[in-house]
């Protein structure tokens, strides 16, 4: 087992222990999907990765833990008037966070929709030797479906707009695409 | 129906809260051409003003930080030995041709160790130049400023032959 592996095991573990007393239940799984930078000359799209648990409390708030690893692939460009082409590098982002959901944790067999607000620390590892990584403290919010075909788990596919203000003005965005599955414990 | 006002209303909240929607990272490319040598060609200065870039210009009151410093440059060394090619920034003009330690003492270096073989002509491409860039924050500051000078010289002082010289530049750009 990786150092990640561990560390998303860690947290999933500790958010399990620490559910809240009117928890109604707990799911963990695993997804992935796509990341797709927004108004970012120099990022091009890439793969995402991660870990998550949900903390059902009552019968709409959902507590969202995860830890997650995104690809920042390279971004060629091509100047025409010049005869000139490149590649911006790209590099990867590895957050972890914490969404409050609307729903998505549906007892029974059936489907849920939801909506998805949250806070994360992101930090972003770029491809060039001259660029430290940076942490910055980042937002995320958007729309989900849970389908759940057994008791044991749900399907889960999202869409996420994500904002991660940087120092000094700006901001990275992008969206990324989650789908994956969670597995119920104690429901 | 006020559950469902809130489903929609409650991630849009969360985005605008960052503040900072409307922003995003420009790429500028601008060609500065073969600049100027010393009668030796030791020292080779490069006079750069961004201000003449439209997508610079267009944007320079919302010029936040600089993500991604890079160029392309054909460079032949007419030197008898390999060298290893620098360059150093200045914000002030020190002159055509000063002395390699005026320009060491005095500018910021912000690239290092390109190598340069005996007679070799060769174009270093913005990927390959990621490889020797340094000082980040002091191109940063240059860059935001628009116009700085650039001296290219060599760790053994050789003569060298710069050509085409074209700066790409990532920028964060926010309203």
């Amino acid at each position: 087992m990786n150092g990640r592996w561990r560390t998303a095991a860690a947290l999933l573990l500790s958010v399990g222990l620490a559910a809240p007393a009117g928890a109604v239940g707990l799911a963990a799984g695993g997804y992935g999907a796509y990341h797709i930078p927004i108004v970012q000359d120099d990022a091009g799209s890439g793969a995402l990765y991660g870990a998550k648990a949900k903390v059902g409390l009552g019968s709409i708030f959902v507590l969202e833990p995860s830890i997650t690893w995104i690809t920042v692939g390279e971004k060629d460009h091509t100047e025409e008037d010049l005869d000139l082409e490149f590649s911006t590098k790209g590099g990867s982002i590895q957050t972890i966070g914490l969404n409050v959901n609307l729903g998505g944790f549906p007892i029974e067999p059936g489907a849920s929709l939801y909506a998805t607000g949250g806070i994360g620390s992101y930090t972003l590892k770029p491809d060039a030797s001259y660029k430290d990584d940076e942490t910055r403290v980042g937002y995320n919010g958007g729309l989900g479906l849970a389908i759940k075909p057994t008791p044991l788990f749900d399907i889960d596919v999202s869409g996420r707009f994500i904002v991660i203000p940087l120092d000094g003005g700006g901001s990275r965005k992008s969206v990324g695409i989650f789908a994956g599955l969670n597995f119920y414990f104690g429901v | 129906m006020r559950n469902r006002r809130a489903l929609l209303v409650f991630p849009l909240v969360a985005l605008f809260a960052a503040g900072c929607l409307i922003s995003g990272q420009l790429i500028l490319v601008q060609v500065f051409g073969d600049g100027e040598a010393s009668a030796d060609k030791t020292v080779h200065r490069i006079f750069v003003d961004l201000k003449d870039n439209e997508d610079y210009d267009e944007h320079k009151d919302k010029l936040k930080s600089l993500e991604y410093f890079g160029f392309f440059v054909t460079v032949t060394n007419e030197g008898p030995n390999e060298a290893k090619g620098e360059m150093y920034l200045s914000l002030v003009d020190l002159g055509v041709s000063p002395s390699i330690a005026t320009i060491k003492a005095q500018a910021t270096p912000i690239v290092e160790n390109a190598n340069l073989g005996t007679g070799e002509t060769r174009t270093i491409t913005f990927e390959e130049s990621q490889d020797y860039i340094t000082n980040l924050k002091e191109i940063e500051k240059a860059v935001l400023e628009g116009v700085f000078y650039l001296y290219g010289i060599t760790d053994i002082g050789t003569a060298v032959e710069y050509e085409n010289f074209i700066v790409v530049a990532s920028i964060n750009v926010a309203l």
